[in-house]
């Protein structure tokens, strides 16, 4: 039933499938945060080079740490310190917050990725 | 019938192959509407056995007029005539029938019934999308779909396939009892 020429285009079609799939979820890391603080002013800091980043939010200053295209919180006068518990973050898309202190960091590649797509 | 000459319309034996084969697919066509879809976009495009059946039985000029035909009529009957959905459909067939056209015309014809309609159906497929995205979708985050709305297209590709094999076979034994 199948000819040759059958069996090889769907081979090669089931191959070219895999790629696709590979290269549309395949995760790369961000190359910049969007920070956004207590006054809804918006600071983009680049993630492709190693700092330690003092910011003012609502109730005193919080740190954040990047390296190695990383990102997390290291110090914040909140209570829980969910922030800091929350740990690092990587990919485009990925977010973490401090609400006591009204801090909020996004990370972005150059087309930002989705957190949910819905139909 | 007293028609003026210019009027007058003499159906060729092909015309009416074409006719019928159009309406079968039309049928196929409109039952197929009525069934949920798994995935935004996607059928499973049983229409299109009958174009492919005319294809390997009659060639391509006769499979276009059918394929043509069912998009048409099947649009007229739902009611999405010229809508989004009608330029999707069209542009479907349309792609599909470009790859027809070659891949029925390589030399030696090394593609069978399961070959054609894979690549009937990736066509189909691809066209459709690119229609979308560049019609009334223009959002990066439609191609996140393309790579499953493929793998859908090439599985019903083949299933279309086999069912278009096991048709031409009994069509076969039909003719030779």
């Amino acid at each position: 039933m199948l000819t040759l020429a059958d069996g090889i285009l769907i081979i090669s079609a089931g191959l070219l499938l895999g790629f696709l799939y590979s290269g549309t979820f395949s995760t790369r890391p961000a190359q910049t945060a969007i920070i956004t603080d207590h006054l809804g002013q918006h600071q983009h800091i680049d993630m492709r080079r190693d700092q330690v980043i003092t910011l003012q939010g609502a109730i005193g200053d919080s740190t954040l740490q990047v390296t190695g295209g990383r990102l997390r919180f290291t110090d914040s006068p909140c209570r829980n310190k969910l922030c800091i518990q929350n740990g690092w973050i990587e990919h485009g898309g990925a977010a973490v917050a401090c609400l006591p202190n009204r801090l909020s960091v996004q990370l972005a590649r150059n087309d930002n990725d989705f957190d949910a797509i819905n139909f | 019938m007293t028609a003026s000459p210019g009027l007058s319309l003499q159906a060729n034996r092909d015309d009416l192959r074409i006719a019928g084969f159009a309406a079968l697919a039309i049928v196929i066509h409109l039952a197929e509407s009525a069934l949920p879809t798994p995935l935004p976009g996607f059928k499973p495009g049983f229409a299109n056995i009958i174009s492919l059946y005319v294809l390997l039985a009659y060639g391509w000029r006769m499979a276009a007029w059918v394929s043509l035909l069912r998009v048409l009529g099947g649009s007229l009957l739902l009611g999405t005539f010229l809508s989004p959905t009608f330029m999707l459909s069209l542009s479907g067939a349309l792609a599909s029938l470009a790859v027809l056209a070659v891949s029925i015309h390589l030399p030696g014809r090394p593609f069978g019934p399961v070959g054609h309609s894979c690549l009937a159906a990736l066509a189909h497929m691809s066209g459709q999308f690119f229609a979308a995205y560049s019609l009334f979708m223009p959002h990066p985050a439609l191609l996140l779909l393309l790579p499953v709305l493929l793998t859908a297209a090439l599985l019903s590709g083949i299933v279309g396939g086999i069912i278009t094999h096991k048709v031409m076979q009994q069509m076969q034994e039909m003719r030779s009892t």
